[in-house]
């Protein structure tokens, strides 16, 4: 274990059973966060990354979740093991969520005011009169009009009802903030406020961020180190700089160069070329070998796992070597 | 000009417990026959309630839509439905534009159904949901499965595919890609593309990633608070900008490299509120070039170079100078 690990994540499979299969969603993701450290959570559409999140909040969807196996050690302690009660303390407290989905999370006949209000009540203990306050600070914080304070949720725009989420998630002031595509509804001007917002708040108070995004732009503004995932599990992972100057999985490699370029015009984009897999049927072996341009005989052998390539530089690929 | 589309002075006021709120503040335009105009602009300036108006899921406060050349502002009901057919919209948010108890396939086939295609021919509807599935990446054997079980990514494509089912000529994008992985992101892009280019499709792509804008669109209309601020050529946007939003609006962009440090453009001062705006230019209390005129009248467009028009008083005297 790192040294100050908040968090740890050892060889966690979870399968989702529906009637038309069982998909595998993690298989066997094998993750750590040290406190303070902004990890952002990177890969492809159906990788596993709100799963992930979601195994850590413990609030996979029954029946259809179910968790095979692992361990997510939060301050060292198994979430997994841990009891109903003492878990429900924690996510109060300690963790909280920025779901993907803002109406998740926003209760549809309260007013935005009134919702940030609440949790700064329930996390500050603050009186209703200093909460109300406190909410109107940070609406304009995150670029809303104090005076919008009694609307409701409908009344808001996507990426507005996105800010009035993250002004909650942050009134809770926890240790471990997850943030799932936070600012994807958003502008860049917005974003980077709240960017910016996210990043005193971690300062002042220490605060690990697990950033889920597919913008490979935000993470490089806001993070420190880069997970990336393909079917399941973590295929490379490292500092900011190994990933975008070292880049060595040949997925990841695809990301970068399918993003399309502000400063040269070209006419078509170049996606990795192929499907995705599909997850209730994945290939034995790597998962990403048919699409990739390394791919060679022993690629489909069981048995892949993380390498750690130079210090602190993991890729989970037998054509990358040390 | 070939117009497929055009709209004039489009206006959208919603009722608030604190009177009239300004979502859409009288928008003109024109986008000709298979092209694409990208709108960006700050979250909650209008684009959606725009995009909204224009496929005729709102009713305009004010303003006029012409579609082929006829009036299409105040449609009967059955002209309504025929129109449903020609316009399409892709929403931003594949959660709640769903059906949670309908199957990949009929999400598809629905709409088919409904406006009788193929002559009501159920197989050959069926077929078509099969072609339409495969060119939007869907693998055959979901066809049955249901949307929750599905990660975002496929399930705004299903929302892509629902779209195209009509076979439509204009289709508004709402931040059609913006939930998806940059390589998925790219084969939509490029789908989106062929699609057009096969079909003579017109789009209006709303997004916030500027690089898809530019990639994608031939002409970008920045808004601001309701109303649009600049307008130009696609290409030209990130060498020749002119309105101090705009401006800001580039320079947040978040790059993809380690170890740029770029001047970023900080918005301060108090943001305008859309609901009964006070006289002025919107985004004057957050310029840092304003000036006395800034805070009193709104500017009108003009038109610095051609197809390039901006809405801004630093700039008003450059159609004097041009005369
Ligand atoms: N309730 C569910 N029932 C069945 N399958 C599910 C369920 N939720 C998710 N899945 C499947 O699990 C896999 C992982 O989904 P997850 O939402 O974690 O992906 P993600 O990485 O967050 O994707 P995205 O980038 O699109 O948000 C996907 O194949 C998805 O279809
Ligand atoms: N049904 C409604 N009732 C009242 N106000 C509304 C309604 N729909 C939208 N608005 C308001 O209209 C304005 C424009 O909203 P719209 O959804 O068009 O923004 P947007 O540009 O699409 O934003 P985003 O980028 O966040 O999606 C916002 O101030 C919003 O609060
Ligand atoms: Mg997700
Ligand atoms: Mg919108």
């Amino acid at each position: 274990m790192k040294k100050d690990t908040i968090l740890e994540i050892r060889n966690l499979t979870v399968d989702y059973n529906s009637d038309f299969g069982t998909v595998h969603a993690l298989n066997s993701l094998t993750l750590s966060m040290s406190r303070g450290e902004s990890l952002g959570f990177v890969g492809e559409t159906g990788a596993g990354k709100t799963t992930t999140a979601l195994e850590i909040m413990g609030l996979i969807p029954y029946p259809a979740g179910v968790t095979k196996s692992g361990e997510i050690l939060f301050e060292g302690q198994d979430l997994l093991k841990m009891g109903k009660s003492k878990l429900r303390s924690i996510r109060g407290e300690k963790i909280s969520m920025i779901f993907q989905d803002p109406m998740t999370s926003l209760n549809p006949v309260m007013t935005v005011g009134d919702q940030i209000a609440e949790s700064f009540r329930i996390h500050e203990k603050t009186g209703r009169a200093e909460a109300a306050q406190k909410a109107v600070r940070i609406l304009e914080m995150v670029g809303i009009p104090g005076e919008r304070y009694g609307e409701y949720p409908h009344q808001f725009s996507g990426g507005m009802k996105q800010r009035v989420v993250i002004a909650v998630a942050l009134s809770c002031n926890p240790t471990l903030l997850i943030a799932d595509e936070p600012t994807t509804a958003l502008d860049v001007t917005i974003q980077a406020q709240v960017l910016d917002l996210i990043s005193t708040l971690k300062k002042e108070r220490g605060t690990s961020l697990l950033l889920i995004t597919h913008d490979l732009g935000v993470v490089a503004e806001a993070c420190d180190s880069v997970a990336i995932m393909y079917a399941g599990s973590v295929v490379e992972y490292g500092t900011l700089d190994d990933i975008y100057n070292r880049t060595s999985h040949p997925y990841t490699k695809g990301l970068f160069g399918s993003i399309p370029d502000i400063e040269s015009d070209v006419d078509r984009l170049k996606p990795i070329p192929g499907l995705m897999p599909d997850p209730r049927d994945l290939p034995s072996g790597c998962a990403f070998a048919p699409r990739c341009t390394l791919s060679a005989d022993e690629c489909t052998l069981p048995g892949l796992g993380l390498v750690e390539i130079e210090t602190g530089h993991l890729v989970k690929c037998r054509k990358v070597r040390a | 000009m070939n117009a497929l589309l055009e709209i004039k002075d489009l206006k959208k006021y919603f009722k608030t417990s604190r009177g009239l709120l300004h979502a859409v503040d009288g928008i003109n335009f024109a986008i000709e026959r298979g092209n694409t105009l990208g709108v960006v602009g700050e979250s909650g300036c209008g684009k959606s309630t725009l995009g909204r108006l224009i496929v005729h899921l709102l009713e305009p406060t004010g303003g006029k839509i012409f579609f082929e050349g006829r009036d299409y502002t105040n449609l009967s009901h059955q002209a309504l439905l025929e129109s449903r057919r020609e316009m399409q919209m892709i929403f931003q948010d594949p959660f709640s534009s769903l059906n949670p108890r309908m199957t990949v396939k009929d999400t598809i086939l629905e709409p088919m159904s409904i406006h009788g295609m193929f002559g009501g021919d159920q197989s050959e509807q069926t077929r078509h949901v099969g072609n339409i599935m495969d060119a939007v990446g869907l693998a055959g054997n979901l066809a049955n499965s249901y949307p929750h079980e599905l990660d975002g990514g496929r399930r705004q494509r299903i929302g892509i595919a629902r779209a195209l089912a009509l076979e439509p000529k204009f289709i508004v994008c709402d931040e059609p890609v913006s939930a998806l992985d940059v390589s998925i992101q790219a084969q939509i892009l490029n789908l989106m593309q062929d699609i057009q280019s096969e079909r003579g499709l017109t789009y209006i792509f709303i997004t916030h990633d500027l690089s898809v804008v530019k990639h994608i669109s031939n002409d970008i209309c920045v808004m601001y608070l309701g109303n649009m601020v600049e307008k130009c050529p696609a290409k030209e946007i990130f060498k020749t900008n002119y309105h101090p939003y705009t401006r800001a609006l580039l320079s947040a962009i978040p790059i993809a490299k380690t170890g740029v440090k770029r001047e970023r453009i900080l918005l301060k001062g108090e943001i305008s509120s859309p609901i009964e705006p006070k006289p002025g230019c919107r985004f004057a209390p957050r310029c840092i070039d304003a000036k006395r005129d800034c805070f009193e009248t709104q500017p009108d467009l003009v038109e610095i170079s051609p197809r390039h028009i901006v809405a801004c008083h630093l700039y008003s005297n450059v159609r004097a100078i041009k005369k």
